[in-house]
C-alpha cells in the first residue's frame, strides 16, 4: 500500500488580530497591542473551518503539527491523531513568534511532508518561505490582515477542497498539478497594501478558483479614468453625510483632489469625511461603529456612505486588510450606501468575474447581493459577481 | 506534429531611402517644350496666365529625379508593403479573398465616376444594387430594412446609439433611459458609441459559462434601461445560447435591442436576429460579406432594424416609385442625423451584393458550416501545441468560428511573449495574427480565424509555422524575441515615438532633428 499523503500543519495563533482594531497586521510587537485593545482569536477559528472538513480522511492523511496553539490543540479538539513536531517549548497564545513558525516547517521538511498548510497572513507566508523555500508546496489558510501572497485559498473551505483533491489525485497515483505563486509581504519603506514587495516564489497547488491571485501594486497602473471619477465625486459630496473611505488608493483618490490639505493621506486605513473635514483617519471598527452611532439621526443627516475599492488582482472587496470593515459595520452602513470604485484594467482580469467577501466566519454572509455594480469610470459601470464566505464559498 | 514542409521566406529588402534623398540636381522626368513664337505672340507669355498674387517666388525644394527613377522608388515601397497575400488567420476579421471580378464591377466608370449630387434619375443602377441588397439582407436577418451610410461596424453601432436616443425621446422617455447594457465581451465599439451618444454603460463581466448570467442582466435592468448591445458570438467564440431570454428580458423593461453582427460568419443562415426578438442589427460588408479591409478598402457596416425603428433612421434613403424606379427620400422626419455623408461607400455595398448573389443561400450555409468546422480542426491541432491554451478553458462545448488562445504558459516558461510570436510568425511568410480586443481577459492571447476561404493545407501551414517558433522559443529564444529576422523591416526602436526631439514626421523636421544637410 501507498505510504499516507503527509499533511504539516502550522497555526500562528495570533494572526489576523489586528484587521479590526485598525492595526494593519500583529507582526512583531503589534499582537500585544491588539491584544490590549481586545482583538479576538482569529486563526484558530479559520483552520478548524479548514481542518473539519478532512477529519473524515484521517485514515488517509498523517498529520504532522506542532502542540498546543500552533495545531496540536485544535487537532485534538477535533480527535485527530497527529505527530508533534518537537519544538523544545511550550507554546502558549501570545508567546510564539516567527522563530517557531520557521522552525516548525523546517521540521516538517525532515520529516518529508507532501503539503504545509498554514493558518495565519502574509507574514506567517513568509516564515514558512523564508523555512522550506520551493521544496514543498504550501497553502495558506486565510486568516490574516494582509493576504497578497498568491498562496491563500479564498475562504479556509477552499483550503479543505484543494487538500481533497490533491488527496484524491494522490490516491490514483496522479500528482495534483502545482505552480509558482508570489511571495509577497508590506514593503521595507511602506505599510500600505497597495505596496508589496516580492519575497520569493513558493510552490502551491494549481486551483485558480480556490486560491487568491497575488496582490497587483496599483501604481502600476495609473487609470486616467478612474482619476477623472474620484475628481467628480469628491466635487459632489454633500455637508449632511459622512463619508467613509476604505483602504486602497482608488477610495483615497477622491480625498486627494480635496485639496493639498487631504493629500498624502495613509492609504491603509480607514478614513472619515464630514463637511469638508477628515474626522477620523485609520479607524478601528469600533472607531467606526462609535461614528455611525453618531450620524444616526435621520432628520439631520443623509445616510452615511461607503467608498470602497477592490484589492487589486485579487478581487477582494471585504476581508483583506480592510478588517475592520466588519459585518457589523457593513450591515449598519448598509449595502446600497456602499459605492465601489476600482480600476477596470485590474477589475477585468478577473475572469470569470468574482469579487470576494469574507467577513471571518462562515456564518454572516447573507448581505449582499448576487451582482454588485463596480464603478470604473463616470457613467461606467461593472456588473460583478459577489461571493460570499460561507455557503457560496462550497462553490 | 508538424505536417508540411517549412519554407523559406525572405521579403523584399531595398532599404530605399527617402525620395527626398534621391536625385541630382537639374534632373527631370519631362522637359516641357519651349512655347512656340505663334502661340507665345497669341497669348502672351505663359507666366502671366498665372495671377501675380498666386506665383511662387522661390523655386519649389522637390527632389530632382527622372520619370525612371520615380517609377523604381515607387515599385520598391509597392512591393515592400503591398500584396497581403499571406496566409491571413486575423481573427474577429473574417479575412477573406476579395474576388477580383467584384474588383473589376466597382472599378468601371458607370461606379467610380458617379457623382454624389447626380439626379438620382440618373444613377438608377446604383439603387437598384442598394435596394436589391436592402431586401437580400432583410431576409438573412428577419429584420424590415437596411441603410449603408455607416462606414464601418463602430459606425454602424453609433447609428444604433443614435437610433436609441431618437426613439426615446419620440416617446418622452429619454431623460429617464439613460443607460445601455453591454458585455465585457462585446467589441469595444458598444460601450463607446453608446457612451458618445450620451448614455451610461453598464457591463455585465462573464461568469462561468464564458457569458454573463442571465441573473446579473436581471439586476440591472430597469426603467432606465434605454438599449441592450451584444455580439453574440462574442470574439472569443463562446455563444450565449440564453440570449432570447435576454432580448425578451431589456423588452420587457422597455428597452430595445441591438445585435453587433460582427461575427455572423459562423451563424449565416443558421439564426436571423429578428427570430431571436432583436429590434436592429449590424453586418460587416467588408469582413463577412467578401468586400475588401484595412487597406484595401473602405468598409460599410451595414444597419437593420423593424418597423418599429424605420421612422428614425438616417436619410437618404433609397425608395421604390410606383413604377418600380427609385428615389431619394433625403430624410426621416423624426430621424437622426447623418452618421456619414451621401450613401456611404457604395461600390463596397455593390461588392457584397455581388459576392452574397455568387454565393447563393446554400453557398452562405456552407460558408458557416465550413468556417466552424475549420475552427474546430483549428482547435484540436492548437491545444496539441505545448504552451498553447484554450481562454477560458473551464468553458465546456465547441467554439463557434473562432477561439481565444492564450500562449500565457509558453510566455511564464519561456519570456517569449505573444507578440514575440506574432512577430516571428511574419519571418515564414504567414501574416500577423490577432490578439485580443481590449480588455485583454486572457494573458498572452491570440485569436486566428479560417473562415472558409483557407484550405486545409494552408491551416496546417500556419498552424505548423506556429509550432516552429513555439518550438524555438523554448530553443532558441532570442531569435524569437528579436524577430522580425526576414521581413521588410526589423524590430522599430519605437522609443523615438514618444520622444518629441527625436519623432519626425516632415521631411524638414528630420533635416532639423537629425542635423541632415541635402
Amino acid at each position: 500500500m501507498a505510504s499516507n499523503f503527509k499533511l504539516g500543519l502550522i497555526i500562528n495563533p495570533v494572526a489576523g488580530m489586528g484587521g479590526k482594531v485598525g492595526l494593519h497586521g500583529t507582526d512583531n510587537d503589534l499582537a500585544q497591542i491588539a491584544i490590549s485593545h481586545g482583538a479576538e482569536k482569529i486563526s484558530f477559528d479559520r483552520a478548524q473551518r479548514t481542518i473539519s472538513m478532512l477529519v473524515t480522511e484521517q485514515d488517509n492523511i498523517d498529520f504532522y503539527s506542532p502542540g498546543g496553539v500552533m495545531g496540536g490543540e485544535l487537532l485534538e479538539m477535533l480527535g485527530i491523531n497527529f505527530f508533534e513536531i518537537d519544538l523544545n517549548e511550550n507554546l502558549y497564545f501570545n508567546k510564539t513568534n516567527h522563530l517557531h513558525t520557521q522552525n516548525a516547517a523546517l521540521k516538517m521538511l525532515d520529516h518529508k511532508v507532501d503539503v504545509i498548510i498554514f493558518a495565519g497572513g502574509d507574514g506567517t507566508a513568509r516564515d514558512v518561505f523564508t523555512a522550506v523555500g520551493s521544496k514543498v508546496p504550501i497553502l495558506g489558510i486565510p486568516s490574516g490582515v494582509k493576504m497578497r501572497s498568491g498562496v491563500f485559498a479564498n475562504y479556509p473551505e477552499h483550503a479543505a477542497m484543494i487538500i481533497l483533491d490533491a488527496l484524491a489525485a494522490a490516491q490514483d497515483g496522479k500528482n495534483f498539478e502545482l505552480t509558482n505563486a508570489d511571495v509577497l509581504d508590506a514593503s521595507i519603506d511602506s505599510r500600505e497594501y497597495s505596496n508589496s514587495q516580492f519575497f520569493g516564489s513558493a510552490r502551491t497547488f494549481k486551483a485558480p478558483n480556490r486560491i487568491t491571485n497575488p496582490k497587483v501594486n496599483s501604481h502600476s497602473n495609473q487609470d486616467v479614468a478612474l482619476m477623472e471619477l474620484a475628481a467628480h465625486l469628491s466635487k459632489n459630496l454633500e455637508p449632511d453625510r459622512l463619508y467613509l473611505f476604505g483602504p486602497g488608493q482608488s477610495a483615497k483618490a477622491i480625498l486627494s483632489n480635496l485639496g493639498s490639505s487631504f493629500a498624502n493621506q495613509d492609504q491603509s486605513g480607514v478614513d472619515a469625511y464630514y463637511a469638508g473635514e477628515i474626522i477620523g483617519q485609520d479607524l478601528s471598527e469600533k472607531a467606526i461603529l462609535d461614528l455611525l452611532s453618531r450620524f444616526d439621526d435621520k432628520r439631520k443627516f443623509q445616510a452615511p456612505l461607503l467608498y470602497l475599492g477592490v484589492i487589486g488582482g485579487q478581487g477582494f472587496l471585504l476581508g483583506r486588510g480592510n478588517q475592520q470593515l466588519s459585518y457589523e459595520v457593513i450591515s449598519k452602513i448598509g449595502v446600497g450606501n456602499i459605492y465601489v470604485l476600482a480600476n477596470s484594467g485590474k477589475i477585468n482580469q478577473i475572469v470569470p468575474s468574482r469579487l470576494y467577501v469574507d467577513f471571518g466566519d462562515a456564518v454572516h454572509f447573507k448581505i449582499f447581493s448576487d451582482y454588485i455594480k463596480v464603478h470604473v469610470a463616470i457613467d461606467r459601470t461593472l456588473v460583478c459577481k459577489v461571493l460570499s464566505s460561507g455557503v457560496q464559498s462550497n462553490q | 506534429m508538424i505536417k508540411s514542409k517549412i519554407r523559406k521566406y525572405h521579403a523584399p529588402v531595398w532599404d530605399e531611402p527617402l525620395v527626398m534623398q534621391m536625385g541630382k540636381a537639374g534632373r527631370r522626368g519631362a522637359i516641357a517644350p519651349v512655347t512656340e513664337g505663334a502661340i507665345a505672340s497669341a497669348v502672351g507669355p505663359a507666366i502671366d496666365l498665372i495671377p501675380a498674387s498666386m506665383r511662387r517666388l522661390n523655386v519649389l525644394d522637390l527632389p530632382e529625379l527622372s520619370e525612371f527613377e520615380v517609377q523604381r522608388h515607387y515599385l520598391h515601397l509597392s512591393q515592400q508593403t503591398l500584396g497581403m497575400m499571406g496566409i491571413s488567420l486575423f481573427g474577429t476579421c473574417t479575412m477573406k479573398y476579395n474576388p477580383r471580378v467584384n474588383e473589376r464591377i466597382v472599378y468601371q466608370p458607370f461606379v467610380s465616376e458617379v457623382h454624389p449630387h447626380q439626379d438620382p434619375s440618373t444613377m438608377q443602377g446604383i439603387l437598384e444594387v442598394v435596394n436589391r441588397f436592402d431586401h437580400l439582407l432583410r431576409k438573412l436577418s428577419g429584420l424590415d430594412k437596411f441603410v449603408f451610410q455607416a462606414g464601418g461596424g463602430a459606425d454602424a453601432a453609433y447609428t444604433q446609439a443614435c437610433i436609441t436616443r431618437a426613439y426615446h425621446a419620440s416617446r418622452g422617455e429619454l431623460a429617464q433611459r439613460n443607460e445601455i447594457i453591454t458585455t465585457a465581451q462585446a467589441h469595444p465599439c458598444n460601450p463607446a458609441t453608446a457612451a458618445a451618444a450620451g448614455f451610461k454603460i453598464i457591463t455585465l463581466a462573464l461568469e462561468d459559462d464564458g457569458y454573463p448570467s442571465v441573473e446579473s442582466l436581471r439586476s440591472v435592468v430597469s426603467e432606465r434601461t434605454a438599449a441592450l448591445m451584444v455580439n453574440n458570438p462574442d470574439d472569443i467564440g463562446i455563444y450565449n445560447p440564453k440570449i432570447k431570454e435576454w432580448v425578451d428580458i431589456v423588452h420587457e423593461a422597455g428597452g430595445l435591442c441591438f445585435y453587433d453582427h460582427a461575427n455572423f460568419n459562423g451563424v449565416m443562415t443558421r439564426i436571423r436576429a429578428a427570430d431571436i426578438g432583436f429590434d436592429a442589427c449590424m453586418y460587416m460588408l467588408h469582413k463577412t460579406f467578401g468586400g475588401p479591409k484595412g487597406g484595401g478598402g473602405p468598409a460599410v457596416g451595414a444597419y437593420g432594424c423593424n418597423e418599429k425603428l424605420i421612422p428614425f433612421l438616417p436619410g437618404p434613403i433609397v425608395e421604390t416609385n410606383k413604377d418600380g424606379s427609385f428615389y431619394l427620400r433625403d430624410s426621416n422626419p423624426n430621424g437622426v442625423a447623418r452618421i456619414r455623408e451621401f450613401l456611404g461607400n457604395i461600390p463596397t455595398v455593390i461588392r457584397a451584393y455581388s459576392w452574397t448573389r455568387s454565393m447563393g443561400i446554400e453557398g452562405l450555409r456552407d460558408a458557416a458550416n465550413i468556417s466552424v468546422l475549420a475552427n474546430n480542426y483549428m482547435e484540436k491541432r492548437l491545444l496539441e501545441i505545448p504552451g498553447v491554451t484554450k481562454g477560458m478553458p473551464d468553458v465546456k462545448g465547441r467554439r463557434l468560428e473562432m477561439t481565444r488562445y492564450s500562449l500565457g504558459e509558453l510566455t511564464d516558461q519561456t519570456g517569449v511573449s505573444c507578440i514575440d510570436i506574432q512577430n516571428r510568425m511574419t519571418d515564414f511568410g504567414v501574416d500577423a495574427y490577432w490578439l485580443s480586443h481590449e480588455p485583454w481577459f486572457i494573458p498572452e492571447p491570440f485569436t486566428p480565424e479560417a473562415g472558409e476561404l483557407w484550405s486545409v493545407e494552408d491551416i496546417d501551414y500556419w498552424i505548423d509555422v506556429l509550432e516552429t517558433v513555439c518550438t524555438e522559443a523554448r530553443t532558441n529564444p532570442e531569435i524569437v524575441k528579436t524577430a522580425p529576422h526576414n521581413q521588410v523591416v526589423h524590430k522599430q526602436n519605437s522609443t523615438n515615438l514618444s520622444d518629441p526631439q527625436k519623432w519626425a514626421t516632415t521631411w524638414r523636421a528630420y533635416k532639423r532633428k537629425y542635423a541632415v544637410t541635402d
